[in-house]
């Protein structure tokens, strides 16, 4: 009788290592990659929370100051490093248009001047309290042209409710391809144009493209208020009226940029002065008739796939 | 018998462990779309607080719910959700997991199990844009989009066709993908939020808390973008649906000699540089044009796989300017690469799970096979709109009383020349010899 | 205990027959045959059943009785071994052969009406399963496939005339699949790149399944779909109205519910 014991035991040991071994083996396991599941608990207070009637306007909400008065900001961003050689874009079909006289254009991701100025960086306010009546949104026609197979303005911003007036100045048709809020993709017939008025305002640029010439690229920011600019060739933007007295948050995005969905992040000492976050932005507060002039120099361990 | 006692005993437990496994097989829950997150570096807390938002708003695979804000019908959603099973009276239930699951996935992101081997894949619902549609490109399908759809399946890919199946059952699972598609349409709408609300910092996992149970601003912000980014889409779609101009409409018994003056007109423009058709499907329609361009669902993966090898790169570059560095500046140099070594790993993790990017290949129109359908109004509605998600651009109006390339009547001879294309010599010439040389070329 | 092996086989020809005796009665037997050719191919299966069950039950009675009268704790003889009789090898050769011969060429006429003898008579349909669905065309007036005027349905529902030979080609887009019609007991595998034919004719009208047999492959058994048989005058008019149908150039919408 004691013998039989001792034998189960063994046996017991021997079958729960196995049980072990094969459950490590098959089950249990879960990847990270698969991303978290909902909670009970916290869905059940969530869902309570969306289906009861929303409370009194709760006290204390809303409580960032509003200034008056108007100023004005002006930068300049200036790239520090070895600026990248732009490769030639793959073009692959009507030679004739799209790369004149043999001579294939330049690709524009990431474009740097003589003096170091970053072109085609976009930087818009974030959210205005107020909007100067020079930066309402206005209608009128906004021209984005494309002549030899790329767009002539490679970023380029509007305002909601502004007709973006599409142009096709080859002789060669293209579509434009719109992605984001303001979906669009039509048929732009040679030496002809179509309008698209703008509706809905992106958070970030939107990626434009032709379908039929895959290596065209630009990028469409359209904004609910005219506090937008995009650099010049020389690395310089304006952006003029915006609300003084208050914290201004700036973002700035460029399409090579290193940080998520395009933000330039920008960690130098003079980028912390104007508290740069993660996320691209930075924030100022501008006197009344204030002209604030800003300088960034932008490392180039801010742009994707460049030495630090 | 010592023997026997103790194989017996290591059977039994064996068969019963390989049973059981870890107890009964969890039910199927949904998951976050992890290519949106991780290219956003959502932290893992806010990752959390999305999924769980998410759950309050939809609910599970099992148990659908929807807020009465989204206008769905939860009767259909239960008789279309949860597990297969069939009642005492051959009642069926579970329908996505019978019918649609295995290819279209648990949360209509088109990455079932048999997803990889199907050409093309399957429709990823949670962007909410639909192919075949009688809409304005960047709307919505109405419900007899879907419907046509379920009916007569897709030919030319592997979506069959639900006819023979009841109407009801139908009906449930055309509601379950429009909640499937809001749920992943909300999804982007909450990611796209906090990355752009919400402060966080993807290193040390520190942000932000998102609760919309305690903070009314954050509930308010959310239940916003349901009505305003989801749910107006879908139901301002059935008043998008286009109708063409009965003025501009070809009578149905029109003389064959009619069609076919119109369809040489449509060959004209066909082959001509204002509807530019031949770019893409090619000098003889065969759809051997413009061939390397992708739709929009693999334009995201193929984005996410070239930041990720961006990302590589930049690793290397960054280990090689650290050999030369020292103090501080080669602190902050580790601390980076420590990040982005993780960003990497994330991100080929989730490569791992996708499916690789195909290009889209324009439609061959002498097959006679046309995906959207081959009634004359199925190709009006694609000349007209394009294919959303797609390179194929639309020749008419971007939305009502816009500006469109082409006259109704032009969109209404290509339709008759594409649906004659089949039946053309393909050694017709298209065009003069000179435009060839410069196509050819 | 002691004969209990041979009880345990006992029940192998008695569950065998059980199962065919009561399958009708569980609706698990032929489903309704409607075609002419039908009744062929049914009165061989059963000639085949009877043959085969009558040398089942014989054979496994023989096994049931000598398991148990020589049941080794009762026989104390030990068992003795022939070995190389002539006769008994030329007996059980022979008999097997003749009767696989008989059946071979006793349903040769059955196979060479289903499969060989092609009918000539004008092409009702072509039906070509893809990854996985079964698409038909029909000729449309002209009476020729790939023609304009041909009728092209995708929604797995095959209208075909009933009390005529039809006469349908079976092709594949894909993969190998298999079109069966058990109604009309037909079944045809079809070959990517290959056309195959398939001819019969029904003698009912109605509604019928469609089901691909091809078993290999993970989504054959959703190949569902419906054949109806109807009058010559039905399908004419319900080709007419899928033909208008698919030249309308308005749709009738449906306003949401």
């Amino acid at each position: 009788m004691i013998v039989r014991q001792s034998n189960f035991r063994v046996s017991l040991i021997a079958a729960m290592s196995c049980a072990v071994v094969a459950t490590a083996l098959f089950g249990c396991n879960s990847r990270v990659s698969l991303g978290p599941v909902a909670d009970a608990h916290s869905v059940a207070d969530i869902r309570t929370a969306f289906g009861g009637a929303e409370q009194a306007a709760a006290a204390g909400s809303g409580g960032a100051a509003i200034g008056t008065g108007w100023a004005t900001i002006k930068g300049h961003f200036v790239f520090d490093g070895t600026p990248p050689k732009m490769s030639p874009y793959a073009v692959t079909k009507d030679q004739a248009t799209c790369a004149p006289g043999g001579k294939i254009p330049l690709q524009e991701t990431l474009l740097i001047d003589g003096s170091g100025g970053i072109k085609n960086i976009a930087v818009y306010l974030r959210e205005a309290s107020r909007v100067n009546d020079s930066a309402q949104p206005k209608g009128g026609e906004v021209v984005f042209d494309q002549k030899s197979c790329m767009f002539l303005s490679h970023v380029i911003g509007a305002t909601v409710g502004q007709t973006l007036d599409i142009k096709n100045s080859d002789d060669v048709g293209h579509n434009t391809n719109i992605v984001g809020k303001n979906q669009f993709n039509q048929i732009i017939p040679a030496g002809n144009s179509v309008p698209l008025k703008l509706q809905k305002e992106e958070a970030t640029p939107a990626a434009v493209t032709c379908s039929i010439h895959p290596w065209m690229s630009a990028y469409l920011l359209p904004r609910a208020n005219g506090y937008f600019a995009v650099t010049a060739a020389d690395g310089s933007f304006e952006i003029q009226n915006v609300p003084a007295g208050e914290k201004l948050d700036f973002q700035v995005w460029h399409e090579s940029a290193a940080g998520a969905g395009g933000a330039l992040v920008i960690t130098t000492p003079e980028a912390k002065a104007l508290e740069w976050s993660n996320k691209g932005r930075f924030s100022v507060t501008l006197q009344p008739d204030e002209v604030k002039e800003i300088k960034v120099t932008v490392p180039a361990s801010a742009f994707r796939g460049l030495r630090g | 018998m010592k023997l026997f006692s103790t194989t017996y005993c290591v059977m039994v437990v064996g068969v019963a462990a390989a049973l059981a496994g870890c107890g009964r097989p969890a039910p199927p829950t949904f998951r976050l779309d992890m290519t949106k997150i991780v290219a956003n570096q959502i932290i893992p807390k806010h990752q959390q607080a999305i999924a769980d938002i998410l759950g309050a708003m939809f609910g599970t695979p099992d148990e659908p719910y929807a807020l009465p804000e989204t206008g769905l019908d939860v009767r259909k959603l239960k008789m279309a959700a949860g597990p297969v099973w069939s009642d005492q009276v051959g009642g069926k239930h579970g329908l996505y997991r019978r019918q649609c699951a295995h290819c279209h996935g648990i949360n209509g992101d088109g990455r079932g199990p048999t997803a990889m081997i199907l050409n093309p894949y399957p429709r990823d619902y949670r962007s909410g844009v639909f192919k075949f549609k009688t809409t304005y490109n960047p709307n919505q399908p109405s419900d007899d989009d879907l419907r046509t759809i379920l009916h007569n399946g897709i030919p030319g890919t592997a979506m069959p066709s639900f006819a023979v199946y009841p109407p009801d059952d139908v009906d449930a699972l055309q509601e379950y993908v429009k909640y499937l598609s809001m749920r992943g349409q909300m999804e982007n709408s909450l990611i796209n939020y906090v990355r752009d609300e919400l402060n966080f910092n993807p290193v040390t996992g520190e942000g932000d808390d998102l609760d919309p149970a305690k903070n009314e601003d954050q509930r308010k912000a959310i239940k916003s973008m349901l009505t305003d980014d989801v749910v107006a889409g879908w139901k301002a779609a059935n008043e998008n649906v286009i109708r063409p101009e009965d003025s501009k409409l070809p009578s149905a018994d029109r003389p064959a000699k009619e069609i076919a003056a119109s369809a040489e007109k449509g060959r004209e423009l066909f082959y001509g540089t204002k509807a530019n058709c031949l770019k893409c499907h090619g000098p003889t329609a065969l759809g051997d044009g413009q061939q390397d361009d992708y739709d929009n669902w693999s334009k995201a993966t193929k984005k996410f796989e070239d930041e990720t090898t961006a990302l590589s790169a930049s690793i290397k570059t960054l280990m090689e300017s650290m050999a030369s560095q020292q103090g501080d500046e080669l602190e902050a140099s580790r601390n980076d690469l420590k990040a982005k070594r993780k960003e990497l790993a994330e991100r080929e993790e989730v490569i791992a799970q996708l499916l690789p990017p195909r290009n889209a290949i324009p439609r061959n129109l002498r097959e006679g096979v046309f995906r959207g359908g081959r009634r004359p109004w199925d190709i009006f509605h694609r000349v007209n709109q394009g294919i959303a998600g797609t390179p194929m651009p639309g020749t008419g109006p971007a939305s009502a009383g816009a500006q469109g390339t082409l006259s109704e009547e032009e969109m209404w001879n290509i339709v008759d020349y594409v649906r004659s294309v089949a039946f053309e010599p393909a050694s017709r010439p298209q065009m003069k010899p000179i435009e060839m040389d410069a196509i050819v070329k | 205990m002691n004969r209990f092996w041979s009880l345990v086989f006992l029940m192998v020809p008695v569950c065998g027959v059980a199962t065919f005796v009561v399958a009708p009665y569980f609706q698990i037997w032929f489903p309704h045959d409607i075609s002419e050719h039908g009744r062929v191919i049914d009165q061989l299966f059963m000639f085949i059943l009877w043959l085969t069950g009558i040398i089942f039950i014989v054979t496994e009675g023989a096994l049931v009785y000598f398991t148990w009268k020589y049941d080794g704790r009762t026989n104390p003889e030990p068992a003795k071994f022939s070995h190389g009789s002539h006769t008994l090898e030329v007996v059980w050769t022979i008999l097997p052969a003749v009767t696989l011969l008989f059946i071979a060429i006793y349903q040769m006429n059955a196979w060479a009406d289903a499969k060989m003898r092609k009918p000539n008579v004008p092409i009702t349909a072509e039906v070509t399963g893809r990854q996985f669905n079964w698409d038909v065309r029909y000729p449309g007036p002209d009476g020729e496939l790939y023609t304009p005027d041909d009728i092209i349905r995708t929604d797995g529902q095959v209208h075909l005339p009933a009390n005529e030979e039809v006469l349908l080609v079976i092709k594949a887009a894909d993969v190998l699949h298999s079109f069966f019609l058990p109604n009309i007991r037909m079944k045809q595998d079809v070959v990517p790149g290959m056309e195959q034919y398939m001819w019969f004719k029904a003698r009912e009208t109605g509604e019928f399944d469609i089901v691909c047999a091809e078993l290999c492959g993970w989504g054959h058994y959703k190949m569902k779909g419906r054949v109806t048989f109807e009058s010559r005058e039905d399908f004419d008019k319900w080709l007419k109205q899928k033909s208008d149908e698919q030249n309308a150039m308005t749709i009738a919408q449906t306003k949401a519910e």
